[in-house]
């Protein structure tokens, strides 16, 4: 890495990119001992130490090698470079002093003042875009007592190494996270660790793990690397600490963050922080039915039961009626008396925040998986306001056999 | 290419003295006879060991995919009477499959390599049926014995070639499945082996998997190697582990413990001298390499020194040039043709 250099000055300044080393690679060309070359290739390659010495067939040798390059640099990693400041010229140069700044995008902090002439600077990079490491070398030329500014730009550009999207589903008063990362380097990308931390409103569960008798094992098995633009998807289960939910939608809710720490080639070290991702949440239903309990199978035309148990979100009182609808074609139909107003605990009220049990009876029509018909709820006392439940659940409809229907 | 001192030769020696070596004129491009190919086969891996892929890819265009019918001894009936199959040397075929990668084609070279594979498995079976393609009478037991060893052999290259374009194309897990199943066959390699899948695993990133298959290499095993390799196996991947953890110090420390038991060993002294690069001390590093390749030409000029040292020159001063130059006469003096000047980085 080069910048332009005044001719007049007496030092030089250069930098280096430390990434880590490599191994050796060889061409291993072998012959057969029968073979023209006879012997003189093996021996040719066990001279050579790019060669692993063990196992000459093998490209893949044992001595490190410096790198060549600058390589490319991701944000989360850590940039170190090599600064060697060198007087080449017949000339003393004096006090000599050396500073070191990185002009990120958006601001430029300082790294290092010294007077050293060889110097190693380590700076985790947080930003995207391009940096520019700016190196100053002041000095004094002793026969002259002139002093000199020697500066020089080392532009380099910080890429994105991961693509994280997010994706939020509502499960009753928890949210499930799914958060998908992607590599987006061209080389693997051994993930040390991936946590999700929530924030003070939330307690998060990891469900990346499998629980078998003694010990957990990850999802993804003994496998912790991501190959090239691979994607995995880590799932968490957040659990509010406090009733967040009101009667109106809440959005853009902080939920918490991502936090990855990786290893790239030869243990570059990387790590990343996402901004708190954000949720919406849905209002809490004002009037919930849920299925507590009910078979799995029924048999055809035979009537079953399954209970109901209705919870008053809302802020006030309750006085339901229930309407059971039935539609063409439905498969299971409602019997009892429909529009009754069920007797509540309370004043023939259900309570704010409460919750009844009720038991309907219903008749299967038709073989096969079934849903149950709509149910229709009426708030008597506020203003016969409605709340429809279409999708209550499903059961299965078996056919009987011929044979027990000869008793009658 | 010009030689004048084959010149200077020819000239003050007489003339019986002197060996009539083939040369590229002599060996007319035809394909009969069974000493050309041959010849043709230690040309073709000459050129690779000089690195001039180029020219060793156009060179075996001309054989095709080595299967035509000019090939077989049977074509040459007035030459080779009683001899059938293949005349092509397996060396030139396991060249003319590892070629296209080395001039960007990986793919094309591991569907040559795979093919490879499977006519050796076949060889292989039928062979252990008790015959040889293309002959008729059985094999002896003993016939039997040398062509299972022998094609198992081939077979164990073919699968190395493999490991090494999957490495060239750097898909290392993949590599790392073809040396786990090599383990099997090759027991007395077994450490060796697990030490180079732990090294590819360090250059993925993965190191508990190289710890693990580290440790597997120190076992004792079936190994028939004597102690003092099997140590400096083990401190050489130690040092790796340091290396990938950046404990400098370390790393040098492991290498250093390696030399005491093997205090010849170049790849050793290279490893400690770039361990002190990366503590910060350019001058030292660069004192060492450069002891290092003066110490004992030619064994010592080796273009993985050089390739370090002219790195660690162009960093230090501007005078880089000239110090790259300065080896010029010493590399005249000691190697060969195939060393490659591009280890000098002069531009």
């Amino acid at each position: 890495m080069e910048g332009s250099v005044p001719q007049q000055h007496l030092l030089g300044l250069k930098v280096m990119r430390l990434t880590k080393p490599m191994l050796s690679y060889a061409v291993p060309v072998l012959g057969e001992p029968w073979d023209m070359l006879g012997t003189t290739l093996e021996e040719n390659l066990s001279q050579d130490i790019r060669s692993p010495r063990d196992l000459p067939a093998c490209s893949t040798g044992e001595t490190l090698r410096l790198p060549m390059s600058f390589g490319l640099i991701f944000l989360g990693e850590t940039f170190n470079g090599f600064i060697s400041v060198h007087n080449d010229s017949q000339d003393v140069a004096k006090d000599v002093a050396v500073k070191v700044e990185l002009l990120t995008p958006s601001h430029r902090p300082q790294l290092d003042p010294s007077a050293c002439e060889e110097r190693i600077i380590s700076h985790e990079v947080k930003e995207l875009g391009e940096h520019s490491l700016i190196c100053t070398a002041s000095y004094m030329v002793f026969a002259t007592g002139e002093e000199m500014l020697l500066r020089k730009f080392f532009k380099f550009g910080v890429a994105k190494p991961l693509d994280v999207k997010t994706k939020f589903m509502n499960i009753e008063e928890d949210i499930l996270l799914e958060v998908q990362i992607q590599n987006a380097t061209p080389t693997h990308m051994f993930l040390d660790t991936v946590t999700f931390d929530p924030s003070a409103g939330f307690r998060a569960q990891d469900l990346n793990t499998i629980r078998t008798n003694n010990s957990e094992v990850s999802v993804f098995g003994k496998d912790n690397l991501l190959p090239p633009r691979n994607i995995r998807q880590h799932l968490y289960k957040l659990t509010p600490l406090g009733p967040l939910q009101t009667s109106g939608v809440v959005s853009n809710v902080q939920v918490g963050k991502m936090d990855i720490v990786w290893r790239s080639r030869f243990g570059e070290r990387g790590r990343i922080q996402t901004g708190q991702l954000k949720a919406t949440l849905p209002p809490l239903p004002q009037l919930k039915v849920t299925v507590v309990e009910s078979p799995g199978t029924v048999s055809l035309e035979r009537p079953f039961r399954i209970t109901l148990r209705v919870h008053n979100g809302s802020g006030g009182p309750m006085r339901l009626r229930s309407v059971l609808e039935k539609h063409p074609g439905a498969g299971i139909l409602w019997t009892g008396v429909t529009g009754k107003v069920y007797a509540c605990p309370v004043h023939n009220e259900l309570p704010a925040g409460g919750s009844m049990d009720m038991v309907v009876s219903l008749l299967p029509v038709l073989p096969g998986l079934q849903s149950f018909s709509p149910l229709l709820f009426v708030d008597v006392l506020s203003n016969q306001k409605k709340y429809h439940f279409n999708k209550l659940g499903q059961v299965f409809v078996e056919i009987q056999p011929p044979e027990t229907l000869s008793s009658a | 290419m010009h030689d004048p001192i084959a010149e200077l030769l020819a000239a003050h020696f007489p003339a019986e003295s002197r060996k009539t070596l083939p040369s590229m004129e002599s060996v007319a491009m035809d394909m009969a006879g069974l000493r050309r190919l041959v010849m043709w086969g230690a040309r073709l891996a000459l050129l690779v060991v000089m690195q001039q892929f180029r020219e060793a890819e156009v060179e075996m265009e001309a054989f095709g995919e080595l299967v035509n019918p000019d090939l077989f001894y049977q074509y040459h009936t007035h030459n080779y009477p009683d001899k059938t199959g293949s005349m092509v040397p397996f060396s030139m075929r396991l060249l003319h499959a590892q070629l296209p990668g080395l001039t960007g084609n990986h793919q094309l070279s591991l569907d040559r390599l795979c093919q490879l594979q499977h006519t050796c498995q076949q060889v292989l079976s039928e062979v252990r049926r008790g015959y040889l393609p293309f002959v008729t009478e059985p094999l002896t037991p003993e016939d039997q014995q040398v062509a299972e060893t022998l094609w198992l052999e081939r077979l164990t290259r073919v699968k190395f070639c493999l490991a090494n374009t999957l490495v060239a194309m750097q898909d290392y897990l993949f590599a790392v499945e073809v040396y786990e199943g090599l383990l099997e066959e090759l027991p007395r390699l077994r450490s060796q082996l697990l030490s180079v899948m732990g090294r590819l695993h360090l250059t993925l990133g993965d190191l508990p998997s190289a710890q693990t298959l580290f440790s597997l290499a120190e076992d004792r095993d079936e190994n028939e190697e004597g102690e003092e390799e099997r140590m400096v196996r083990t401190h050489i991947n130690q040092g790796l582990v340091n290396v990938f953890l950046c404990h400098w110090q370390l790393a040098k420390d492991s290498f250093e413990s390696a030399l005491q038991l093997e205090p010849t060993n170049t790849t050793l002294k290279n490893n400690i001298a770039v361990c002190t690069f990366y503590q910060g001390y350019l001058k030292e590093c660069i004192r060492e390499l450069e002891g290092v390749v003066r110490w004992s030409p030619p064994s010592s000029l080796q273009p993985a020194l050089l390739t370090n040292l002219t790195a660690t020159y162009d960093l230090e001063s501007s005078s880089a040039h000239s110090k790259k130059l300065s080896f010029l006469p010493l590399l005249g003096q000691h190697v060969g043709e195939g060393f490659p000047l591009s280890s000098l980085g002069l531009r």
